[in-house]
This record gives structure tokens, sequence and C-alpha cells, in this order.
């Protein structure tokens, strides 16, 4: 076992991921703050849809897909002070494409006809899980930049958060698809095209007059960029297989989001990428104890339930002007065994989902369920210290 | 809203879509209909909820009056063949799927539309009193509800067109469809849900039947009881309690401060949420549902569909 502090010693790239809802942004981002104060790296947090109190937190209220470095003001009420540079983006998936398209282009008229063509955004929004692909190359074109030592980044919602590991793969293997060469005229394209015929034929009764050719149009287009991309594609994967590059598993003790968990972790090791962390989010503090816990509901069961010792404690309690009847008094104490009582029944199923993480995590480290939603730097801080104790 | 047709359950990932549509359909067959229920993404939570094995893309009685089944382009492109085009044996053709696929990729609604497509005809069909739909996540519901018409606007003439006309009824009639919106009471699940609602009112002509707050916990204290409890929390009570108890109650007053917190702030993004939804056109059903998310996954469904039952009578 090792701590999550060793984690953020080492130079490299931290993939954080899990299912929806289980907090993956905020981990990402205290992790980012953590390593920022805790040792002189240049660090960056790249986070896909940040909750706008979180963003806020980081300062990142009206920013796009540019990288933004976190003043040290935003610390300056903090006991915790910057040690090394914190900077931060948020994931523009349109945007990334964009600026994808103009760099692989081979001349002025193929770019301005990818990016004007009616198909492109649809393209973008949805083709070959493009937020995923869209990701890890933001992770990688930070990595290849050299200004940072190292990279978090928070993957986005997806139905299967594996896909976003066969994101290079898959843009790779688009461009070498027979399909895509029987679709679009090549060297050969004459021959092609006949072959081709049937299909559209085929298709138009299908689908409608024109649209398969008007589709076969722009993948024309799209394929004078297959060197670029298919070259781009492959050092990602690269990337990602690399071992500066850990994977963290975030889950909250929950029957689904652990499910899904157990899956990616036990995915990401059968596909040999190095994974670092199983952390458990929302964890009943730990001071939390469920014998202690029984014992004072106990304890405050008996007392309420001892009429004379409550309406004694009833007139002998300060801070309010109005007298306290014993019956009041009774009710609050049951409420308060009550939720004694609750809370040990959600640690004892904590527990058991705990011993579940730490079967198939080689590291684990857990963070509270907390109060308030995150809303500013301290907040941050504070989650990145949780997640360091353990 | 169970006596629509078609019922779209959606939310932000994790806030419990899976568990909602299920006990919707729970609740429907407790009110006498025959239910098709429909997951969307394959993932396999719906058979896990329902505690049945595997689910395919042919409806399968797993109670009596409850079918399932999981929606799979391939199978509703084959269908759609079949049964609109009169021509199965294109459907046999090597490398037409493949081609399908590599269009309804790129080409807006086409996917969408058979998939849409498949849940209407189900509708049209009358098998079922209701259709309920474990559809796919915020991002992408406005467009698969939008898709007939989207389509139609791409693809001026042709088959695929003419059939989004009927599909196109059915979604755009409010006694026959609707969408239920799945929150939890979370910022970024409430700001989800605003924002899903006001696209859904925006861009397209379908109707939104419910918002539905999963996770709701329960109020700790009444107003007075709130009074005695933050007098328990100081000091000198404290003393005064532990010596007559003979033991102190920090740990079940600290238990007690983590429910009233969670409580709070789940109230604050209900408020927030009643807010945002306050400039739109108004919803019909507004549910909020218990937190059980500490049941296992079968006893979950059955608290759930007993709890929507009751709310919806």
């Amino acid at each position: 076992m090792t701590a999550i502090s060793e984690l953020i010693q080492r130079d490299g790239l931290v993939v954080v991921c899990g299912s929806g809802g289980v907090g993956k942004t905020s981990v990402s981002a205290a992790l980012g703050v953590l390593a920022a104060t805790q040792t002189q790296k240049r660090v960056l947090v790249l986070t896909v849809d940040p909750a706008k109190r979180l963003a806020n937190a980081l300062g990142l209220s009206a920013l796009g897909n540019t990288e933004v470095q976190i003043s040290a003001d935003l610390f300056k009420n903090s006991k915790t002070k910057l040690r090394g540079t914190l900077a931060a983006a948020m994931i523009d998936t349109k945007a990334s494409w964009d600026e994808l398209i103009i760099r692989h282009a081979p001349d002025e008229a193929t770019r301005n006809t990818v990016l004007q063509n009616s198909l492109y955004k649809n393209l973008t929004e949805r083709f070959v899980h493009s937020h995923d692909y869209i990701a890890v190359e933001r992770l990688y074109q930070a990595h290849a930049s050299g200004a940072y030592d190292l990279i978090i980044v928070d993957t986005p919602p997806s139905r299967n958060a594996l896909t976003i590991l066969d994101a290079p793969k898959r843009m790779q293997d688009f461009f070498s698809s027979r399909l895509l060469k029987l679709l679009t005229p090549g060297s050969q394209w004459q021959l092609l095209a006949l072959a081709a015929k049937p299909f559209y034929e085929i298709a138009d009764r299908l689908l409608g007059k024109g649209l398969l050719r008007d589709v076969a149009d722009f993948f024309t287009l799209f394929r004078t960029m297959e060197i670029g991309f298919v070259e781009r594609a492959r050092n990602v994967e690269q990337l990602l297989h690399d071992p500066k590059t850990s994977f963290v598993v975030v889950t909250t003790l929950e029957d689904a989001p652990l499910s899904e968990a157990e899956f990616l972790s036990t995915a990401l090791k059968e596909r040999k990428f190095t994974t670092s962390f199983a952390i458990a989010n929302r964890v009943i503090p730990k001071e939390l104890k469920s014998a202690a816990l029984l014992k004072q509901a106990e304890v405050l069961n008996q007392f309420r339930n001892d009429a004379e010792a409550t309406s004694e404690l009833a007139s002998t309690l300060t801070g309010s002007e109005i007298e306290i009847e014993t019956n009041l008094l009774s009710q609050t104490m049951a409420t308060i065994a009550n939720y004694a009582q609750a809370t040990t029944q959600i640690i004892e199923h904590q527990t058991a989902l705990t011993d579940r993480v730490v079967s198939f995590a080689d590291n684990f480290a857990s963070a509270p369920m907390l109060e308030t939603d995150i809303a500013d730097i301290d907040g941050l801080i504070a989650l990145g210290e949780s997640l360091n104790i353990g | 809203m169970l006596d629509r047709k078609l019922l779209f359950i959606t939310g932000k990932g994790g806030v419990g879509k899976s568990t909602v549509a299920a006990s919707l359909a729970r609740a429907a067959v407790a009110q006498g209909k025959k239910v098709l229920l429909c997951e969307m993404d394959a993932k396999g939570a719906l058979s896990k909820l329902l505690q049945t094995t595997e689910l395919g893309f042919v409806p399968r009685e797993i109670s009596p009056n409850l079918s399932a089944m999981t929606m799979n382009t391939q199978d509703a492109l084959r269908e759609y063949v079949g049964i609109f085009l009169k021509t199965p044996f294109i459907a046999a053709i090597p490398g037409l799927a493949g081609i399908f696929d590599f269009v309804a990729d790129a080409a807006p609604g086409v996917k969408e539309v058979l998939v849409v497509g498949k849940l209407c005809y189900e509708v049209r069909k009358g098998n079922f009193d209701i259709v309920i739909v474990d559809a796919e996540s915020t991002g992408h519901i406005v467009a698969q509800v939008a898709a007939p018409t989207t389509l139609r606007n791409f693809v001026p003439i042709g088959p695929l067109n003419e059939q989004t006309l009927w599909m196109t009824e059915i979604l755009e009639d409010s006694q026959k469809t609707g969408v239920v919106v799945v929150t939890t009471c979370e910022e970024m699940a409430v700001n989800e849900a605003i924002d899903l609602v006001a696209a859904l009112q925006s861009k397209t002509n379908v109707d939104t039947a419910a918002i539905v707050v999963n996770r709701v916990p329960s109020e700790v204290f009444t107003k007075s009881q709130e009074v005695v409890f933050a007098q328990l929390n100081l000091a000198s009570n404290k003393l005064v309690l532990t010596k007559k108890a003979g033991s102190n109650i920090d740990l079940a007053l600290q238990a007690t401060d983590l429910g009233r917190a969670r409580r709070n702030l789940a109230t604050h993004h209900i408020s927030w949420l009643r807010s945002g939804l306050a400039e739109m056109r108004p919803i019909k059903d507004f549910l909020l549902l218990p937190d059980f998310s500490y049941e296992a996954s079968g006893a979950l469904v059955n608290k759930l569909s007993s709890e929507l039952e009751a709310e919806l009578s």
C-alpha cells in the first residue's frame, strides 16, 4: 500500500475515472491542489464539466479550452499555500476538434470545407466517442508541451468508462477501415466507386436519396487528414500505456458505482494499464464508530424513558429563554438515538463495501462525506488532505 | 403520468434513472397495467435491479404484466427494414449493417430515429398499456426525442422521412408521451435537470411529464426539536447530560448533525431546482423520493415503487 502523497510526488499523468456522480471532478481538483501545495511541481488539472461552484473554487468561472494559472491570491486566506504552480482548464470538445482539424488539414480549402460542413458538428459531438478521444488528446497535448510536471485529467461521463482507453485505437481503426476506403475514392477511386455503387443504391432505398453520398463526400475530405490523425492517435495510445500514466478509480460506497469501479479496475489490469488507486468518496467520518454509537443510542433511550431524569434535565438545560417541555426533550433524544442507530447501519454497509474496494485495488484512499458542497479553495484543500491521510 | 403510453426516464448519470424506471414500471403494474420496460444503453443495470437474467431485443415477460427488453440499433434496423420496406432479404446482405452503422454515426438523427421508431412502434402495436424507457442521460435525450423532426429536415425525401411522421405524432402528443427528468438533490444534477427541461421545452415539442427528485434525505427534527438539539450541543449542557446519564453522547450528536447537514443541503438544492423551473412552462408532477440508497438492489425497487404508487394515486 502506498499513500496518495506518493502518487502526487511522481511526475507524470493521472487519469481519474469512475461512474457518474461519484465526485470525480472534485477529487481531481483536490488532487491537483494537494500536489501544488505539497510539492513544487507545475500541476495541471484538466476537467470536463465542473459544477459552477467548484469551477469558481478554482477561479475558473469564465474560461473555455485554454489553460489558466490559478493565482496564489486564491490561497491568501488559507493556512496552506501554493508551493508549486496550479493551472486548470476545461475540455471543450467542439473547440478541441476545430483545433485538430486546423492542425491536420493539408490546406486551407480543406480546412474551411470541413469546418463548415453540416455533418461536421454532428460528427464532433458523437462520432467515435469523440469526447473520450478529445480528453486523451488534450492530455497528450498538455504533456507534449512540457509545461507541466503532473497532469490530472478528469474523464468525461460515458456509458462505459473503458471507451476512453479505447478511443485512440478506435480513431486509428476508423481510418484503416475497409468501409471508409470503400466509401471514399482513393487512388483507384473509379474502381472503388463502381464497387460502392450497389451499396449506395441500397442505402438510398433505406435512408433516403443522397444521404450516404453526402456522408461519403464528407469522409473523403476527412481522409485527407489521415496521416496526421493516425500518428497522433498512436502517440496518445502510447502515452496512456506509459508507466508514468496512472489511473485512479473513484467510487462511492454504494452498489452500482462500486460494481462499475470493480469492472473498470479489472479491465485496466487486463489491459496492463498502471492502476494506482481506488478512492472511496463520501465515507462516513472515521470517528463515528458503530459500537460507540450503539452504546450512546442506548444511553439516550434509557435516559429519555426515565421521566423523572428527563424532566430534571429539561429544567436544568441552559441556552434558551423558553422552558423545555419534558416530552419535547424526550422526543428529541429519541431522534438522536435513532440517527445514531441508523448511522451504524450505514457504517456497516460501507464497511462491507470498503472490503470489496480493498480487494480489487492495490492502493486505497478515502474521503469523508462532506456537510456542504465544495465552494472554495479551502474545501479542495480539506478534501485533498483527507485523501492524503487515508 | 402513468396514463401516458410512452415515458422516457432521463437525468444525469448516477441519479438513479434505472431504479426510477424500474420502480415506475412496478407501480404501473400495480395499477393493473401491462408494461414494457426498455433499457437503452445495454449496460445490464435493469436486469440486475429486477433480479432477472440478461435482457434481449425481444420483450420478455419477467413477472406478470411486466415485460422488459434492451435496445439494440442493429436489431432495430433489421426490424425496420423488415416491417416498413417489406424487403427483409436486404437486411441479410453482408456488410449492410456495417455501412449502416457508419452512416448512422455521422448523419444526424438516423440512429435515434431507429431507436425511437422501435419504441413508437411498440406504442402503435398496442400490446402494452405503457412503454417505460430507461433512457440515455441528459446529453442525449433531446436529440433522441427530436430525432424524427431533425431527420425530416436533413433528408427531405425517402422512406425514412415518411416513417418519421407518425412517430412525431406519438411523440408530440402530451396525452401519449412524456419525459420524466430524474435528479438527486446535488448541485450538478439539479443544474443539469434545469438545463434539460429548458432544452426540452425550447428545442422539442415533447412534453416534460414529471420531475423526480431521487434520494431526498428525510427531515431530522421539527422546529421545536431543533431548539432542543441546539441546546444539547452547548458545552455546559453536554456536561450536565454526561454526568446524569453516565456517558457522553457526542458521537450520537455528531451522527445526527451529519443527517441534518445532508438534509439542509438537499433542501437548498431542491429550492434552487424549484426556482429554476418556475421560469419555465409548468410541469404536472414534482415528486420527491426518499433516500433508500443503502438498500440492496431488489429491496430498493420494491420500496421506491410503493412510494411512487402512493405519490401517484
